[in-house]
């Protein structure tokens, strides 16, 4: 027994020593000398080219933010509050000055985003994590590259050092100085792989925000091809009257699909499809989980009898653009 | 019982570690960090200086640049701090108040050459080019104390290049000149803009910019024009019966107009009074106030690779290559020495 338990607290200090011997500077609790310091330098250096390389401006109307190429065929990962409502123009800018003509894809509560260029040649790209839950480690160094204040041509994309100061599963934090215009832009780790993404600035330049990788991969799906709501074109209120429940027309849109298929102000749903409606929510949730241009058969009460009426789903028509650039929502 | 008790030894300091955040000092601006970098610190404390009016109002950091006590730093600082008093050079180790002498200027760089009792010899080389790669470590020499840093770092983050010098203003609204008279009449002062701190009235009529006469609205913003932000410009204006000479710091036109003011300006505190018109200039991201433009930009191998000109913003910050400070110190130096020639008067 004394011999087992020597045996396991020699091992258990050999482990914990052992790494500080063979430990490269940039793992390090802190580098310790200039040797050190130019090992990080040496390290970020190499890197640094493709990351810059790969790294891109996206316009929308007036506002600016940055994203990363991350393949060939054009897919872009940014913040969701840059890329926007999904479907919107994006020009995308390269670091080599061509650009290219893109459109927003999904976005997600953590803020991550994606843009597709549409028609894409010659990309450069950039890796990043593939693994689904894998978090950077605390103090680990890494380099931030984005455009802060939005492009300029002669400056380029604007790279700077920093330290992770936490990993929480869908979003870190690091003293990488970050403005406005950063959103969107790359966080990379000493490897070249894109770890994280700008996302919010605080009111400290040394304590930012970026959205985790393991936030894209929750939801890649919904991010890469974001489904889009069936549309109908109503304002609906809950109906409740002797135990009838249902969602009432107050309002059908002019030119709508609704109004195509000839609903009518004061119709009381019933069903979409074989679900009943009991609220007006419901009427939003069930039209929502279709796509536009299937069909959907309601029931309805007009009258005091009941009907069945088939109407063929529209999409949104496009919103007013919003929301500066560089400026997330809050939560 | 032993060996679980043992285990769980190894692991928990691991995973505290793992679950907390990054303690302070071991962030990049942090004490453990930034202790790496002490021999570029010794370098950096043989010439950094501290400007000071008075007895203690700081304006700004120096940088020695000879053995002959000579310190530069960014005039527009010093010239807008106005402040009265002994102009006074601090530096660790050395008598603790030097008297200062300021001997020349020059506007397109924006420095100012001071003439010091000093005699300490600058420990850095001259850096030889100003191509400086992105991502290389670099050290500015700041004001410290036992218990702060004479140094912070950071690094390079984008190429060197010019940076156009972008719109001055004094600060008014306009009214229309009319034909028959002289001058161009103030209809407006803008809150807080330079025109206002210099003293100017709604109904003053501004005569002349720096002994140019002005008489239409094209005429002004022409004259105005010439100048670069932070630059202290004389302006007559005609006040009922009487003239007044007004001296009026310029400010940048996104600045002195809060509606014009960006969310990037608003989130970055106090920016350099003058932080465009450079001929060149090297970009880091090291953070310093508007207060410490002036000391020296080191790389690690203690090369001096510039002055620190410039807080553009939270995350952009400017130094004028060491070049362009020879290329200043060679033109100035006839001016220099004659000026310093009685700088203990």
């Amino acid at each position: 027994m004394h011999k087992l338990k020597n045996l396991l607290l020699t091992a258990g200090l050999a482990a914990m020593m052992l790494p500080a011997a063979d430990q490269a500077p940039w793992e390090k609790t802190a580098p310790k000398s200039l040797a050190d310091l130019l090992a990080i330098q040496e390290k970020v250096q190499t890197m640094l080219d493709d990351a810059m390389a790969a790294t891109v401006t996206l316009q929308m109307g007036g506002s600016s933010g940055s994203g990363v190429i991350i393949s060939d065929d054009g897919l872009v990962l940014t913040a969701g509050h840059v890329s926007g409502t999904p479907g919107r123009k994006v020009t995308v800018v390269l670091a080599d000055g061509r650009k290219f003509e893109g459109k927003a894809l999904g976005k997600n509560k953590a803020d991550a985003g994606m843009v597709k260029i549409l028609k894409p040649k010659d990309l450069p790209t950039s890796h990043y994590e593939t693994h689904k839950t894998n978090l950077p480690k605390v103090g680990q160094w890494v380099v931030s590259v984005g455009n802060p204040g939005g492009l300029d041509a002669k400056r380029g994309a604007v790279v700077r050092l920093g330290r992770i100061i936490f990993a929480r599963p869908d979003t870190l934090r690091s003293d990488c100085k970050l403005l406005g215009g950063d959103s969107g832009g790359p966080l990379f780790n000493l490897d070249g792989t894109v770890i994280g993404i700008h996302s919010r600035i605080s009111g400290e330049p040394d304590q930012n925000y970026h959205v985790s990788m393991p936030a894209f991969h929750s939801d890649w799906g919904n991010l890469s091809d974001p489904a889009t709501p069936g549309f109908l074109g109503v304002t609906a209120v809950d109906y409740d009257e002797d135990n009838f429940k249902g969602a009432e027309l107050e309002v059908v849109r002019d030119s709508s699909p609704a109004k195509k298929a000839g609903l009518k102000v004061g119709d009381i749903i019933t069903m979409v499809d074989d679900k009943d409606v009991k609220a007006s929510r419901d009427l939003t949730t069930f039209i929502g989980k279709l796509r536009p241009g299937t069909k959907a058969k309601l029931k309805l009460l007009r009258d005091k009898k009941e009907m069945e009426i088939e109407v063929t789903l529209g999409s949104r028509p496009a919103a007013q653009p919003r929301l500066p650039f560089g400026f997330p929502p809050r939560r | 019982m032993k060996k679980l008790f043992i285990l769980i030894l190894a692991l928990g300091p691991l995973h505290a570690t793992a679950a907390s955040s990054l303690p302070s000092d071991l962030r990049t601006d942090g004490k453990t960090v930034v202790a790496a970098f002490s021999d570029v610190g010794k370098i950096a404390r043989s010439c950094t200086v501290q400007i000071i009016y008075g007895s203690s109002y700081k304006i700004a950091i120096g940088t020695l640049v000879n053995d002959e006590g000579l310190v530069v730093t960014k005039h527009s600082e010093l010239d807008t701090a106005k402040a009265g008093g002994t102009l006074r050079i601090s530096m660790p180790g050395a008598k603790r108040y030097n008297r200062g002498k300021i001997v020349a200027h020059d506007n397109a760089t924006d420095l100012v050459f001071i003439a010091t009792d000093l005699t300490r010899k600058p420990g850095y080389t001259w850096a030889k080019t100003d191509e400086i790669a992105p991502a290389t470590w670099v050290v500015a020499g700041v004001a410290g104390s036992k218990t702060r840093p004479y140094v912070r770092a950071g690094i390079t983050s984008a190429t060197a290049r010019a940076i156009p010098k972008t719109g001055a203003v004094i600060g008014i609204l306009m009214g229309n000149a009319v034909s028959e008279r002289k001058g161009v009449p103030v209809r407006e002062v803008t809150s807080k803009g330079p025109s206002e701190k210099a003293g100017m009235k709604n109904g003053d009529v501004i005569l002349s910019i720096e002994g140019e006469a002005v008489n239409s609205t094209e005429e002004l913003k022409k004259a105005v024009g010439k100048h670069d932000a932070g630059e202290t410009i004389t302006v007559v204006v005609q006040r009922k019966e009487e003239q007044k000479t007004l001296k009026i710091t310029l400010g940048y036109r996104e600045l002195v107009f809060a509606s014009l003011k960006s969310r990037n300006d608003k989130l970055s505190g106090k920016v350099s009074v003058r932080r465009t018109g450079f001929e060149k200039v090297i970009q880091h991201e090291v953070t310093l106030a508007p207060s410490e433009m002036g000391g020296p930009l080191l790389d690690l191998k203690g090369r001096l690779l510039g002055i620190n000109i410039a807080r553009r913003n939270r995350v952009e910050f400017f130094a004028l290559p060491a070049s362009l400070i020879q290329k200043v110190i060679k033109a100035k130096s006839a001016e220099i020495a004659e000026a310093s020639k009685d700088k203990n008067k």
